[in-house]
């Protein structure tokens, strides 16, 4: 079907709902996914296409929900929602039209690289580190095409698209070592691609080092990207969340460095048309600065409940509700980055990346360390795996310090942590 | 459906094409605090195909069957991209089945939706009476009933019925010592009628976080511990049976020399098993490549027996395929995965285990984990045991340290049993979840644990 043929179908849900007195929300999304992995193990390549209707539907003001992939006709589709709307519950609000500017624009993103091609990339990729060190490559190009059309008048409509390189490093010689897992994201292939080189890059010293523990007495901790956004954003999602959950809102005020500025900057790497999954303008808010949470993001059901506006990050993963989700987050010391390097410190322990699988801590993060490296005047001295990052959820970031690094691209920089971190090892 | 799929085949030029299709409906109802939060319907379908071609595999999938044919072409495309791979897949039995419906008194998708909303509310309003600073309830429900296609260019056409009602109760509640929790799964069979303890559930729920509202924390440091049949589950499923899923033991040169058939790596008197047969959350009939899903025993009398396999590993292995390729929808491909996994019940009797430890941890129930070598448990509950009674509840207890350590820590096994379902979540190996799994087993008993 043509994206005129949704909008006409959009439409068609959206009248077979007036109908019986009931405001609808239609979302349709068609997705496009194209992988290709070099395999650490097993190489392969992969195509989908995936469309998914959602209707939200008010009647009597009560909400109704229901998704169906693959579409089925409009009216099968309103009579299952009016059947969940009888039961479903009462809110305080109604689909309205977004006054922010009007998005429409028919075009599907731009078509990926046939397989073939993507291949070639990938294979050309994993040849660029040269000799020393085996790369496996896996490339995702996931894009989309989006529509939101509502009783209140909306109508918006656009492409998107997100690219994702994650590179699995060895050395070529040695066997045993566990390897480097190193990611770069970006609108396009390219720019994707260049980051997780550089990223890897970056490490490629770490892969001589031996396996180690997390030493005692603990040197200072910085964590680097993507440990950093990992940690950055949990804080930020239990603080800067209109109503985020379990007993965040109140529960967990978390204890914001005075000299850092967070944002959220939706439109780095998108259409400055942009718009979230409910139709809603997106645009850059500031998140926290001196120390103070200065905005929370809000979905259309959330914002209402509390008194507030959408803030345009309203997202639904998956078959989901929208729920408030940070597009771009970006963290900078408000006064410029401290002349602090991660080159200068004597002895620290870096990680890389956290296992936080642990989504009911409330009180406490006890992440488990997936990769890290001790380093000794920028030199590894050993790569870490095991051990368990110990803190207070309120004091973690009390005192961080974001470290200078003018080869870092990151929107979150690597962060050196306060004393209010403990790392226990995994064994006795 | 079944034909459709078949005549699909006749495109095929690859040397192995397995089509994945799956139609059906699914309902979940959440509540917080009281108040229905949503009631969602939804209509779920689409088609996997997956092609090997000189040893690589290619992939596709699409919602619409009408692109059924372009996503084969597109799949074929990328199996020549990929390849020449290693992959070879050990041979199974062409079976042509369609797997009859569980007969049980009332499956889910013949409940009324009225029906279901009522026992969330039924549940919530339960939950309701706890009165604890800034406290909050949630109650989940979830069912599908999916019919499940396998058809492949070797001749299999399966198609298998995956029917499912599951609920979740949880109370998040502030006590003296910061916040707590207490959840339970209710469920994860075929029948509607299960969920019919859902309100007595509610009720332990509340009796459980009233416990730990008011329960201690313990220092760090080195524990006997015993686990109750749901922490004992876990336990295999995280620690254990991960680790001998082909695979996972493939991709790792240590695993492979120190999970060699035969060798010792537990303590004498433990002995795991995976059953897909087993009446549990992760039953089934067949897996997602076709194969015949039976009963493995991975470790007999503390050595290795076997591992789990998927047509790919067992060629590699030089075994036969045990029916545990499983893939948690149409659009990603089939991983070496658990069903049922437990723990046999040995003969200590469980009083015995906790009676014979001076000072130490009685850990119940399941909250979270994170596996693989290093891993850490976290039981939904804990008592501090003292001079071979429990005394007082404690809180903040998790288990961790090295898989292989931990085995060896074992020292007694109780003569009861439980199976425990996964409930609203499931396993997320490979990011790929949830799949419906379930474990359990006997009481155990670990000595010199790591606690904090």
């Amino acid at each position: 079907m043509s994206t005129t043929t949704w909008l006409e179908y959009a439409e068609h849900i959206l009248r077979g709902a007036a109908k019986f007195g009931a405001d609808a929300e239609v979302f349709i999304r068609l997705t496009e996914v194209t992988e290709v992995d070099s395999g650490t193990v097993v190489a392969e390549a992969f195509r989908a296409s995936n469309t998914l209707v959602t209707v939200r539907l008010l009647l009597g003001g009560r909400l109704g929900w229901v998704t169906s992939s693959p579409p089925i006709r409009a009216d099968e589709l309103l009579a299952t929602a009016k059947s969940t709307a009888r039961f479903g519950p009462t809110v305080p609000w109604t689909f309205r039209f977004n006054q922010g500017q009007v998005a429409w624009d028919p075009n599907p993103p731009p078509a990926h690289p046939d397989v073939e091609s993507l291949h070639d990339h990938v294979v050309a990729t994993s040849k660029k580190a040269g000799d020393a060190v085996t790369i496996h490559v896996a490339a995702r190009i996931r894009s989309n095409w989006r529509l939101v059309a509502n009783s209140g008048g909306l109508r918006v409509a656009g492409p998107r698209q997100g690219v994702k390189v994650s590179l699995t490093v060895k050395p070529a010689q040695v066997r045993g070592r566990p390897p480097l897992l190193v990611e770069g994201e970006g609108p396009d292939l390219s720019t994707a691609t260049k980051r997780a080189i550089k990223a890897a890059t970056r490490r490629f010293h770490e892969l001589d080092a031996p396996l180690g523990w997390p030493p005692d007495p603990l040197p200072p901790v910085v964590l680097a990207p993507p440990a950093a956004t990992q940690v950055v954003l949990l804080l930020l999602h239990r603080t800067c969340i209109v109503d985020a959950g379990p007993l965040c809102t109140e529960g967990c005020y978390v204890e914001w460095p005075a000299g850092l500025e967070i944002r959220d900057e939706p439109l780095l790497d998108q259409d400055v048309r942009g718009f979230d999954d409910e139709g809603v303008t997106i645009r850059p808010l500031l998140l926290v600065k001196d120390g103070q949470v200065q905005g929370r993001i809000a979905d259309l059901d959330r914002a209402a409940r509390f008194g507030l506006e959408p803030t345009g990050h309203a997202l639904r993963d998956d078959r989901g509700l929208p729920s408030p989700t940070f597009h771009r987050v970006v963290l900078r010391h408000a006064g410029g980055h401290p002349n602090l390097e991660l080159a200068m410190l004597d002895r620290a322990l870096v990680i890389y990346r956290l296992s936080l699988a642990d989504p009911d801590e409330i009180n406490r993060i006890m992440a488990m360390i997936q990769e890290g490296v001790v380093i000794h005047r920028g030199q590894p001295v050993c790569r870490i795996r095991g051990g368990t990052l110990i803190a207070s959820m309120r004091t973690l970031l009390r005192d961080a310090l974001p470290l200078a690094d003018p080869d870092n691209d990151n929107e979150i920089p690597h962060l050196l942590l306060g004393h209010h971190v403990r790392v226990q090892a995994s064994r006795t | 459906m079944l034909s459709l799929l078949k005549s699909a085949l006749e495109a095929a030029t690859a040397d192995y094409l397995e089509l994945r299709a799956e139609f059906g409906t699914r309902t979940r109802i959440e509540s917080i605090n009281g108040e229905v939060q949503f009631v969602h319907s939804d209509i779920h379908g689409g088609t996997g195909v997956r092609v090997l071609v000189r040893g690589a595999w290619g992939r596709a999938a699409v919602t619409n069957l009408e692109d059924l044919d372009k996503a084969i072409q597109e799949a074929q495309t990328a199996a020549r991209v990929s390849g020449g791979g290693k992959v070879r897949l050990a041979p199974i039995s062409n079976v042509c089945e369609t797997v009859p419906r569980p007969a049980v008194r009332r499956p889910p998708d013949r409940v009324p939706l009225e029906e279901k909303v009522v026992l969330v509310e039924a549940c919530a309003k339960i939950l309701q009476m706890a009165r604890y600073p800034r406290q909050q309830t949630r109650v989940t429900y979830q069912d599908m009933t999916i019919d499940r296609y396998v058809v492949t260019s070797e001749g299999t056409a399966i198609v298998e019925p995956r029917l499912l009602a599951v609920m979740e109760i949880e109370v998040f509640a502030s006590g003296d010592n910061g916040v707590c929790q207490a959840m339970e799964y209710i469920g994860g069979s075929a029948d509607f009628e299960d969920l019919a303890v859902a309100p007595e559930a509610a009720e332990r729920c509340l009796s459980r976080v009233g416990r730990m509202a008011h329960a201690d924390s313990i220092s760090p440091g080195i524990y006997d511990v015993v686990c109750d049949p749901a922490l004992t589950g876990l336990l295999a499923h995280e620690i254990v049976g991960h680790m001998l899923e082909a695979d996972v033991t493939a991709g790792d040169a240590q695993l492979m020399l120190r999970l060699r058939r035969a060798t010792p790596i537990a303590w004498e008197g433990l002995c795991l098993v995976d059953d897909p047969t087993a009446e549990g959350e992760g039953r089934y009939v067949y897996d997602d490549e076709g194969t015949r899903g039976r009963r493995v025993s991975l470790i007999q009398h503390g050595r290795v027996t076997g591992h789990l396999h998927s047509r790919a590993t067992a060629a590699a292995f030089g075994v036969e395929p045990t029916g545990h390729a499983r893939a948690c929808g149409y659009d990603v491909a089939p991983l070496v995965r658990m069903s049922n996994t437990f723990v046999l019940p040995a003969d200590d009797d469980p009083e015995d285990l906790i009676g014979s430890i001076q000072k130490g941890i009685y850990a119940c129930g399941t909250r979270g984990a994170t596996g693989g070598r290093y891993f850490a448990l976290q039981p939904q509950e804990a008592y501090l045991i003292e001079n071979g009674r429990i005394t007082k509840p404690i809180r903040g207890v998790r288990l961790y340290g090295d898989a292989f350590e931990c085995l060896r820590r074992i020292d007694g096994i109780g003569r009861d049993f439980g199976l425990f379902s996964g409930g609203c979540g499931g396993c997320y190996k490979g990011g790929q979840g949830p799949l419906r799994t379930s474990s359990g087993g006997p009481h155990m008993r670990l000595r010199g644990m790591m606690v904090k």
